[in-house]
This record gives structure tokens, sequence and C-alpha cells, in this order.
């Protein structure tokens, strides 16, 4: 049985979104800064990098798959964008491209490990997020690379559209363009559909003329172009390329997947679940920042959520088979 | 028709957020006895180092009567430190005070607190000069550099071998000593030879510092002396050399807190190491956020009378907080942090 994107929304989605609400009305009525758009828009700024790495991510885990290595992608995206902008002198947009470029491939050798290799893909990832991250070092020197103008900063950092207190960071409209599209991949392409047979059962989707191993290097490829992306950001955010840069960024993605109600063992996923995952984990840091909660007690709080939620999950998957 | 009304109720909630924001009113609070607000921030919460900062700093605001608040990310991480500073802004406190885990990587949000008229000071280590207004420097880094050399020198000879370990690779304090370090040695004991050109890192993990030491030992057998440069990694180099029982092949130095370094000195695996009095430094840094604020300390100023501390020099807009202290068997037991 194969559940797409919108048949969950009655209930998964729906519980998520109650959550989402409930989260915002105690902080909105408990905190005055809380309920200013202004700065909730202005935080969103934080998220973007994960929501967007959350959205291909969620086509992973739906085949059942899990990529490890996005954090350690994103770093060397940035170094070598970096290395190529400050010592060959390239022009800063296609220093950038070449960034996503090596993002892609970096996604593809994890694809090609997976799917060519047969190494499951928790072992494949482990091994090339320590692969990955030894490279952004090396190639660095473990050394910061500094020299970006402070306009990419103003770009990721200060501009922003819209009215009054309603002010969209440029950024948090990339991630919502993402969403929108891995909503449709997900729910209404032949992509979206073979992720999910393959995560419900890989030998059943064989048998159906399935392109397994087609579709793995597609989608961690598309992982790693994403993590290109979302490394652009993350560099112009700090006018900074840090090779110790989204260290542990994998597991607030994997979090957000999670908590958005994809199975960790695949099968199902919305990528609409994931992006409110990523607003609930969001606005629960910001409302605890806000309300002064010192960050030890944080993260026990976000721990226990994600808890919550997986044991949702299978509660939620296991309930049709009872009827 | 399930998925009908879903959808209407979502609807109905996204737009209620929407309106939330416009039915709050706002409040023009502007009492006249306004007390300051002091955000102070640690590179991470959890160590002894930043436990005795956080002491000092409640110290000062107790005395001057401003509120401060101490807190900062699990590890350390600047990300969390600027989507923390993110929220002091948005909570508008008066002053901001931080040790940034990576100069640049802190800077925009540093500017954009000023640009709201927050004050911001750097203590501990520095960030780009630009964008703070003060740097509360806890000891030269000549003073620091010097101290460390002469104590090497004096445990393995003017000849010794040595090599660094120190906290993360990218940590701007570590490398600038470093640098100086080098610097004076170079100039005083030539024959002194490093190592290892790049210090080997142990990310402010102990058991990392641990594991990593004994990585070193076995493949430097050469070794004879070694920096533990940060509070973390000294500890973690004198409990593998304990465990290794290598203590009369390496001599062992570099900068940590008494409480930390107690056990190891009692038994002599450590018998000198370096530090500033972090109480102090956060104590200097309340202090001087306060003086800021209450426009007692202004640009041109030389100097200030910081609390129990007494008179604090100024220069190039960094208050600095004076010698290190050297700790040994003798002295260790007169500090508690």
């Amino acid at each position: 049985m194969i559940k797409s994107g919108f048949a969950f929304l009655a209930s998964r989605q729906l519980a998520l979104s109650l959550l989402f609400f409930l989260i915002c009305l105690f902080f909105g009525l408990t905190n005055e800064n809380f309920r200013n758009p202004f700065n909730l828009l202005d935080r969103s700024r934080h998220w973007v990098e994960i929501g967007m790495i959350a959205v291909p991510m969620t086509l992973i885990i739906a085949t059942g798959g899990i990529d490890l290595s996005v954090g350690s992608i994103v770093a060397l995206c940035g170094i070598v964008s970096g290395l190529m902008f400050e010592k060959m002198g390239m022009p800063l947009p296609l220093a950038f491209a070449f960034g996503v470029l090596v993002g892609g491939v970096c996604g593809a050798i994890n694809g090609f490990i997976c799917s060519r290799l047969r190494v499951p893909a928790l072992v494949t990832t482990l091994a090339t997020m320590a692969v990955f991250r030894g490279l952004a070092m090396g190639l660095s020197r473990a050394d910061p690379i500094r020299g970006f103008p402070r306009e990419i900063t103003d770009w990721a950092g200060m501009s922003t559209f819209g009215w009054g207190n309603f002010q969209l960071p440029h950024q948090t409209l990339l991630l919502l363009i993402l969403v929108a599209l891995g909503m449709i991949v997900l729910s209404k392409t032949v992509v979206g559909r073979w992720s999910l047979q393959i995560g419900e059962n890989l030998k059943a989707a064989k048998f159906a003329t399935v392109p397994v191993d087609k579709m793995h290097l597609l989608l961690y490829t598309t992982c790693g172009l994403v993590c290109g992306l979302a490394s652009i950001i993350y560099t112009a955010r700090f006018a900074t390329a840090h090779p110790a840069a989204a260290k542990g960024l994998e597991l607030e993605v994997i979090a957000c997947v999670v908590i958005g109600g994809t199975r960790i063992t695949g099968g199902n996923g919305s990528v609409l679940g994931t992006f409110l995952g990523v607003l609930i984990l969001g606005t629960l840091r910001f409302g605890m920042d806000l309300e002064g909660i010192l960050q030890r007690y944080q993260i026990v709080l976000i721990g226990l959520v994600v808890v919550l939620a997986a044991t949702m999950n299978e509660y939620v998957a296991r309930r049709p088979r009872q009827k | 028709m399930k998925n009908y009304i879903a959808k209407f109720i979502l609807n109905i909630l996204v737009a209620w957020l929407f309106f939330l924001p416009g039915c709050s009113s706002e409040k023009n609070e502007e009492s006249t006895e306004k007390t300051f607000t002091i955000g102070i921030m640690p590179k991470l919460v959890g160590v002894d180092f930043f436990n005795s900062v956080e002491k000092g700093a409640l110290e000062a605001g107790k005395e001057l009567g401003v509120k401060v608040i101490y807190d900062g990310p699990v590890t350390n991480d600047v990300t969390r430190q600027v989507a923390m500073i993110e929220t002091w802004i948005a909570r508008k406190f008066d002053a901001i005070c931080v040790a940034p885990n990576d100069p640049d990587a802190i800077a925009p949000v540093l500017q954009k607190a000023k640009q709201r008229g927050i004050i911001v000071i750097a203590y501990d280590a520095d960030t780009t000069p630009e964008v703070r207004d003060y740097f509360v420097n806890q000891a030269t880094y000549d003073a620091i550099a010097r101290s460390l050399v002469d104590i090497m020198a004096e445990g393995i000879g003017p000849k010794g071998k040595y090599l660094f370990l120190t906290g993360s690779l990218t940590a701007s304090n570590q490398n600038i000593w470093m640098d100086h370090m080098e610097k004076y040695r170079a100039e005083k004991y030539p024959e002194m030879i490093n190592l290892s050109e790049t210090p080997k890192a142990s990310e402010e993990d102990q058991a990392l510092a641990l594991q990593t030491t004994i990585d070193i030992l076995k493949a430097y057998p050469q070794m004879e002396g070694l920096y533990g440069m940060t509070s973390v990694a000294l500890p973690g180099a004198a409990e593998a050399i304990r465990k290794t029982n290598a203590q009369d092949k390496v001599f062992l130095t570099g900068l940590s807190t008494p409480n930390a370094m107690r056990p190891f000195v009692k038994v002599g695996i450590v018998e000198e190491f370096v530090l500033w009095d972090p109480g102090d430094l956060g104590y200097l840094t309340i202090q001087a956020a306060c003086a800021v604020l209450q426009k007692t300390v202004t640009e041109t100023a030389t100097s200030f009378t910081a609390g129990r501390l007494g008179e604090i020099q100024i220069s190039n807009n960094e208050f600095l907080l004076g010698d290190p202290v050297t700790f040994n068997a003798e002295n260790i037991d007169n500090y508690n942090f």
C-alpha cells in the first residue's frame, strides 16, 4: 500500500500543523518579540539550508536510504567556491556555480557507491561524510576562506522584499520554491512514485522494472546539487567559507524529515510534512531562545520532540493494518 | 470530503497566524529608571573556564545593578552563536558580549547588532575590529607566548623537540598564540624543534584530546615536550600521559584551569601551566560593558576603575586585563575555577 503526499493530509499533516500552530500560539501569547512577524521572518534565514536539503533527503529516506554526508558536502562546496574565487580569480557567480557542480559530483559518488557497488547507504555516506569533510579541511589547509565581498552577506543576510513588517528574506523564498517543487515531484511524478515503491518493497519494485540503480544515482546527485545550492547561502550568510561549516547539519535535516512523518525505513514520505518539521523545530528553537531558555535544556526538549514524532509515525503506520 | 475539511482548517490556521501579529498592541514602555540588560555568551557552556567567566560576570552584574544573562551553545558552534545573537538583538539587549568561535563568521551578525545601537564587546577571542566596539583582552598574546615558551625551554632544554595540541584548527586565539610562541622561540631558543608545522586538533573535546595525545605519543617517539593549548586539550593530554606512564619522557605544559589540572599537578605530571583568571575576565567584561553604556568610558579614555580589579588600561579600543598567572604545586590551591 503506497501513500502519496496528499493522502496523508487528513491525519498526519493536520496534526503537525496543529502542533506548529500551538507552538506559535504559546510563544505568541507569552512573548511580544515572537509576535513581531519581522523577527520570525528574519529568523527563518537560519532554517533555509536545513529546509532545502531536507527536501531531497525526504525522497532519499522514502526509498529507505539515507545521506549522512550532506553537512560535509556543504562545507566542501563552500571551500571549492572560495578557492575558485580567491585563488583562481573566477568571478563570484561562476565560482558558486562550480561549487554546485562539485556538490553534484559528490552526490553522484554517493549514488554510484550505493547502487553499483551495493554498499548500504548508511555505510557509504558515513564514509563519504569523513572523506568530503577531510577534503574540505585539506584543500583549505583548515583555514577558513574570508575574501568574499561583504555585499553577499547583505544579499543573504539583510536584503528582503515585502512590505512593512513582512519582509521575506531572499533565501526563504528560494526554500519555498524548492519545497513546492519537491511536493510536486514526490506526489505527482513517476520519480516520486518509484521512490516510494523502492522504499516499500525493493524486490517488488525490481520485478516491476523500476530502474532502482538509476533512481539512486538520480536522488543522491540531486541531493548533492541541493547541498551545493545550500552552501552558497551558507557561505553568503557568514561571508566566510568554513571547512568546519555545517557540522551536524545532517542530523538536524534527518530530524526534520522524521518529525515530518517520513519513516526512517522508507515506504512513505511527505515533503509538506518535512517542511512542517522544519517550521516546528525552527519556531521551537526561536521561541525558546526568546524566552531565554538555556541551551542545555533546549537540546533535551528538541530530542523529546523527535522521539514523540517518531513514535507517532510508528503509530500512524501501524494503524491501518489493524482495521 | 475529509480532505476538504482538513484543507479548510489548515487555511484558517494559516490566516490566523498572519492575523495574529496585527492583534498585538505595541506598548511603548519607557520607564524612567532603565536597568541595562547585558548578554554574555561563551564559546560553549559546560566547561570550567566559561563557568568561572559566568561567576565573575554575575558578580559584576550584582555589584552594578544590571541584568546579566549568560548563555551559549552546547558545542563550539558559531552558527548557533549567530542564531542566539539574532535573538538577543530581537530581545533588545543593551550590550552583547561574546567569545566568538570564529572571528569572521560572527562578524555580520555583530555588525547588525551594532547598527541597531547595541554595544558589542568581544572577549576571550577577538572578531574583526570594525564590527565590535571593544575587545576585552585577557592577556597580551606576547605575555602568554613568552611565559609558555620559557616554561617549555626550562622543561626540555634549549634543544628540545616539541608539538602543539590545540582546540579546533580555526580557533583564532590559539593560532595567534602559537604564531607568537614560534616567533619568540625562534629568537630566544633557535635550536628547539617543532615536530609538526600544523598543530594537532582536539576540537574542545577532552576525550578526543586524550586519544589524539596517545596517537601523538606513538607517532612521535622523539617528542620531548607537548603544549596543550586549550583548557580542555591540556587535561586530556595529561590524562593520556598518566595512562601511558610517559611523564618521564614528555614534559607537558599549556593553558588550562587549576581545577582541571589539580590532580596532575599534585602527582607531578604537569609542573607548571599558565592562564589568566577567567573569573576576572568575566567580571571585567561586564564592568566594561556597563561603563560604556553609562558613558563613563568614552572613545578617548585610556583607563577606568573596574570595581575590585582597580585601574584597567584601555588602548586601541581594548581593555587589558593584565599579566597571566603561572600555576604550580605551591599556588594552585589558592584558585578555584
